[in-house]
């Protein structure tokens, strides 16, 4: 059972930004991708889970063993994909608790419906784990929310969701050192044999909290060194400059000459 | 790009009336036939033994009708897809309105029940009013409001039997010369409701009239008048449903609410007639010092709907309220909107309206707020917000707002957006079909208006969007 | 109302105009009368005109071509400022004075000549644009009478790519009680071009006339234009000023006008955006007065996609003053993409001003950003309290809220000598 990445290459316009990516996500086992801003650490992220926005030019991602590429967002998401997003969106007049309902119910095969009380019973369970006040969950979902509050409200909807392979796409950014560590508890409440972790991040500093089985570093739309949580002290050391000489800087890529970012 | 993939629709039309979308046949015992003339006023006149006074209102009305042009010089040129030659002004079962659902014809009664109306009043309403074509079917109130004093009948029972009350108010706060729609109205009306709520008297929980149109190529020209005296309060609520036909079927209603002083009056419509019915309402509320009128408005249904509440805030201290939801799809013209006329010191008042449109629909706010002048401390606001959910969606916005004097303010704000790709894709990859996620997204940018409308209403009004909803997602 | 004869009389100073008009342009001018006496008188059932007081729409026998007294002539001359930017002055219609385009301007293609001289000198650029567009925003009567009477006034070409550095100034001038004056702007600026226009208007006499102004303004793509307006005619002017702009792709223009005096003035502004990335800034500030009345009509058109349009019209009203603005923002089905903005904000000032405000909207496409936002309201009393608190008097208090709110706008005007030179002006003008 795995999230099975091949060969993937896709791109944004005319821009290639993922260059060949190969990765296998095991149940059970916790992989960070580290890499400089703009090597398409968060454009892996959506790619997989289905952005519109993105083409898939080559490769195939196998979720235990069903391609998932062909699939809808909503279809991929169901199958058990969760993405906490770097930048959540506000979505005005829906509170929390409703949506995560009609997101729970959405998983329920059909005509079978969500029973209202299990699931206020699981929401205010996992509020008080993430010290989350109750009256919370009837706020507009990320609407006016601070951005640690939106990200913890990330982690609630993960809770509540269960995947079976969660990606976190920099949720560290903007975070104060408190919040952080609520997020990653978060996270390791989570971990376990039935799921399997894709962490994105440009600091080693959330690899403190969460420690990873593997860490990837990834530099222009490729995954150019891989080892274990050594590699990310190793690079919180020497910086990504190295790695970026070795293997192609942004300057000498063709991808600086359109000023992208990843 | 994705964002067009995502919202474009073409399927448009599939939607889901059928709760509203039958129709029995039914043996009038009332004809006045097809066509308008002054034989078919006094025809009505007969019919329903309407005193003298009555009968020169209605013709002098008549005749304002045919002497004003169609309004087409700013509103929609569809008005002149009405053939008034070919409408049946007034058909009904017999004059008088059972007090009990035993007392009703059966299929009328079938109707009803199929509409959900008899549930709704044994759960929370304390009246209901059931009209059929042009006359009230069913008509009914708690026992404990009739013994506090409180008059929830029929226009027609409401004019014989409280002449005193009834002449006082009726035709003052709209005049027939208001418009060419008003002035129809008062010559053919028939039905609606007469409320008159006494001193003092709170009624919590809402009464209720439920319209029905049944006939073909029919004109319903129901008549509301609703007093609340010193200090009393009372929320009405409307539905309304009728069956599609192939021909035009026309709704003119007007709707006269009196606010004495203190008083507080609120009034509920949730519009749902089927596409082919031109729905041209007159609603005029005025309130008194320290009085208070709310209009809560809800435009689902129709193929043109002409629809602009006004508060008349004539004493001190008085506060006129419209909050408005237009949901147009395709074929349809929501053109509703408010007026707010500002008569006397400390008055205040507020609009708010939302607006949906979905694939070729239109829907426009026109508005007006006048303060004139030595009036001091007078404040309007308004706010009005739409969205747009295809491409080839419209929306339109015609506000006009006067004041006078520099001791009052008013404002102004509107938006028009659409529903953001990103949203939906949030959304979706938390797992909701984009359908779904749509219809979130919608519901969520009206919530605060919905939030509005009583419990039981607001769940229906939420189920109503959801399947206006359905098949925008090409 | 009582509108000028179309008398086109001998000018002041000697020439006959009629003489000079090519054959071309008085057929216009024919066709364009019969227009005149075609087209309806403006009507209250006509949306267009509504809130207008139809009554100040009065003119009472003003002409063309009227004679320049020696003591207007005289106060004329000390207006003409000494100055390094090409000038025309124009009084009652009549070339007073000019100051020509820079030498190494002219050597590069750039033309700015009265129209009457472009007529001839230019005659096929002045023949396919001269009266090409009509504004349509309810005055089309009196654009009529314009095309039928306007012989003063300039012509503008800046060809490709040509940034022109300095302003240019045009005036135009009533000296007498019945003088009409009919002043035309045509500018045509071709692929990136850059023009900054200073237009102005105003009396020297103390009270009446009638002015009809119309501009017409075509931006190549990627042109620049930027139109200060300087509006102060006498008590007792009735006015029109009709303006329509085209712009091509990814073209800007930004126009300003300071709205002063007069009896009755008439503002219609149209732009259009017809490239894909068109700009459009149009900006107002009016200074309410008396009996004044300012009825300011504009519309946006979105007529392609990823165009922007702002709007910015402030009016501070005292006396028994009115203003009306009736805005538009119109989009198109393929104008994706638009951004609109539409802004109209009033002071008022007295207990017998009156503004009125109809902001409007129709909207065509669905990814689009408009927003529009109209509000009337008065000095904040807590404000006005704490000054008066501070000893400063009360009307001193309130000229410091106009002129902070009419400032607002002017701010937005990112050429600072024009800038401070309107600053100037309303501060004058409230003390």
């Amino acid at each position: 059972m795995s999230l099975q990445i091949c060969d993937l290459h896709a791109r944004i316009a005319d821009r290639e930004i993922l260059r060949g990516i190969s990765l296998e996500i095991r149940l059970g086992q916790t992989h960070a991708i580290m890499g400089p801003n703009g090597s398409g650490k968060s454009t892996l992220a959506k790619v997989i889970s289905g952005h519109p926005d993105y083409e898939v030019t080559q490769g195939s991602v196998l979720l235990d063993g069903v391609p998932l590429l062909e699939r809808e967002p909503d279809e991929r998401a169901r199958m058990g994909v969760f993405l906490a997003f770097q930048y959540p969106c506000e979505i005005p007049g829906v509170s929390i608790a409703n949506f995560l309902r009609a997101a729970a119910q959405a998983r329920l095969p059909e005509g079978e419906s969500l029973s209202v009380t299990d699931f206020y019973q699981k929401l205010y369970r996992e509020m008080d784990a993430l010290g989350m006040q109750r009256n919370f969950s009837s706020r507009p979902l990320n609407a006016g929310f601070s951005g640690g509050e939106k990200k913890r409200a990330e982690i609630l909807q993960m809770a509540m969701l269960r995947p079976r392979y969660g990606i976190l796409d920099e949720t560290d950014s903007g975070l104060d050192i408190d919040a952080l560590k609520v997020v990653a508890n978060g996270v390791n409440r989570l971990r376990g044999p039935e799921v399997g972790f894709l962490i994105i991040t440009h600091y080693q500093r959330l690899l403190d909290y969460i420690t990873p089985d593997f860490v990837h570093v990834m530099v222009e739309g490729r995954i150019v060194q891989s080892g274990g949580p050594e590699l990310a002290l190793e690079l919180e050391r020497h910086g990504y400059g190295s790695l970026e000489e070795r293997y192609g800087s942004s300057k000498l890529s063709p991808l600086a000459e359109t000023g992208t970012q990843g | 790009m994705a964002e067009e993939q995502g919202i474009a629709g073409e399927d448009l039309l599939q939607l889901d009336r059928s709760a509203g979308d039958f129709h029995y046949d039914v043996k009038y015992a009332y004809d006045a036939g097809v066509g308008l003339s002054e034989e078919t006023v006094d025809y009505i006149c007969d019919a329903k033994n309407d005193p003298t006074w009555l009968r020169d209102f209605r013709k002098r009305a008549l005749e304002i009708f045919l002497r004003e042009p169609l309004p087409t010089h700013w509103a929609s040129e569809q008005l002149a897809e009405i053939d008034f030659s070919q409408i049946r002004y007034y058909l009904a079962h017999g004059q008088r309105a059972g007090r009990s659902w035993d007392e009703v014809p059966e299929e009328v009664k079938r109707t009803f029940e199929r509409l959900g109306v008899p549930e709704q009043e044994r759960k929370f309403l304390a009246g209901v009013e059931a009209q059929f074509d042009s006359e009230a079917a069913y008509s009914n109130m708690k026992e404990a409001l009739r013994a506090q004093g409180v008059i929830f009948v029929g226009s027609t029972e409401g004019l014989h039997k409280h002449p005193e009350l009834f002449r006082k108010w009726f035709g003052k706060v709209i005049p027939p010369g208001d418009n060419k729609f008003a002035a129809l109205n008062s010559a053919v009306f028939s039905g609606g409701s007469f409320i008159y709520v006494p001193p003092g008297v709170k009624v919590s929980h809402p009464l209720q009239a439920y319209f029905r149109i049944n006939a073909e190529s029919f004109g319903q020209f129901e008549r509301t008048l609703i007093i609340a005296d010193e200090g009393s309060e009372v929320t009405y609520m409307e539905g309304c449903t009728a069956p599609r036909f192939d021909t035009a079927t026309l709704h003119s209603a007007v709707v006269e609410l009196v606010a004495l002083p203190g008083a507080k009056i609120q009034y509920i419509t949730v519009q749902n007639w089927s596409p082919n019915v031109f729905n041209l309402v007159t609603k005029r509320g005025m309130a008194m010092e320290n009085a208070e009128v709310r209009w809560i408005d809800c435009n689902i249904g129709s193929r043109l709907t002409m629809k602009y509440p006004a508060v008349i805030l004539r004493g001190r201290k008085a506060r006129g309220e419209v909050l408005s939801i237009a949901l147009a799809n395709s074929g349809q013209h929501q053109d509703t909107g408010a007026k707010m006329i500002h008569l006397a010191d400390e008055t205040t008042s507020n609009i708010i309206a939302k607006s949906i449109s979905i694939g070729e629909g239109r829907s426009s706010y026109r508005g007006m707020v006048r303060i004139p002048n030595h009036l001091k401390g007078c404040k309007n606001n308004t706010e009005c917000d739409a969205l747009l959910i295809n491409t080839s969606s419209r929306t339109d916005t015609y506000p006009a707002i006067t004041l006078r004097g520099n001791r009052s303010a008013v404002q102004h704000e509107a938006s028009v957006s659409k529903i953001s790709a990103e949203q939906i894709f949030y959304m979706r990859q938390r797992g909701l079909p984009e359908s779904e996620a749509m219809s979130l997204s919608v519901n969520g940018f009206v919530n605060d208006l919905v939030r509005e409308f009583p419990m039981e209403y607001s769940v229906e009004l939420k189920r109503l969007i959801d399947l206006e909803m359905e098949g925008s997602v090409g | 109302m009582d509108l000028p004869k179309r008398v086109i009389t001998e000018v002041a100073r000697g020439e006959s105009k009629p003489a000079r008009l090519p054959a071309w342009w008085k057929e216009l001018q024919d066709a364009a009368w019969a227009d005149y006496e075609r087209l309806p008188m403006p009507n209250r059932k006509d949306e267009r005109w509504r809130f207008t007081d139809l009554n100040k729409i009065a003119v009472n026998g003003c002409t063309v071509g009227t004679p320049i007294s020696g003591d207007a002539f005289a106060s004329l001359q000390k207006l003409f400022l000494p100055g390094k930017a090409a000038a025309f002055l124009f009084a009652n219609d009549s070339l007073l004075f000019s100051r020509p385009l820079s030498p190494e301007a002219r050597e590069r293609g750039v033309i700015f000549a009265p129209l009457l001289d472009a007529a001839v000198g230019s005659a096929d650029l002045v023949k396919s644009y001269l009266f090409e567009e009509r504004v349509a925003l309810g005055a089309e009567k009196l654009e009529s009478l314009h095309r039928a009477c306007a012989t003063a006034g300039a012509f503008l070409y800046v060809p490709r790519g040509i940034e022109l550095k300095e302003p240019l100034e045009l005036s135009f001038w009533l000296t007498e009680a019945n003088a009409a004056t009919f002043p035309h702007l045509l500018v045509i600026l071709e692929e990136n071009a850059h023009a900054r226009l200073h237009l102005r208007f105003g009396s020297t006499n103390p009270k009446g006339g009638f002015a009809c102004s119309v501009e017409e303004l075509f931006l190549g793509a990627g042109a620049k234009l930027d139109l200060f307006t300087h509006r102060k005619w006498a008590e007792g002017v009735c006015s029109f000023d009709l303006a329509s702009i085209r712009l091509s792709r990814d073209a800007a223009s930004t126009t300003f006008q300071l709205n002063l005096g007069g009896s009755y003035t008439r503002t219609e502004s149209r732009s259009r955006l017809l490239g894909p990335g068109a700009q459009s800034v149009m900006l107002s500030a009016t200074l309410a007065r008396d009996r004044e009345e300012f009825d300011q009509r504009s519309f946006q058109e979105h007529a392609a996609p990823r165009t922007k349009s702002d709007l910015l019209y402030k009016s501070a009203l005292y006396g028994s003053s009115r203003t009306i603005f009736a805005g538009m923002i119109d989009v198109d089905p393929q104008a994706q993409q638009t951004d609109a903005y539409q802004s109209n904000r009033n002071l008022i000032l007295s207990p017998e001003a009156e503004a009125n405000s109809l902001p409007g909207l129709e909207i065509l496409a669905n990814d689009v950003r408009c927003t529009h936002g109209s509000t009337i309201g008065q000095v904040d009393p807590e404000e006005l309290f704490y000054c008066l608190q501070r000893g400063i008097p009360l009307e001193t208090a309130q000229r410091l809220f106009v002129l902070g709110f009419l400032t607002d706008v002017v701010d937005r005007i990112e050429d600072e000598e024009a800038k401070s030179a309107m600053v100037e002006e309303l501060e004058c003008s409230l003390r």
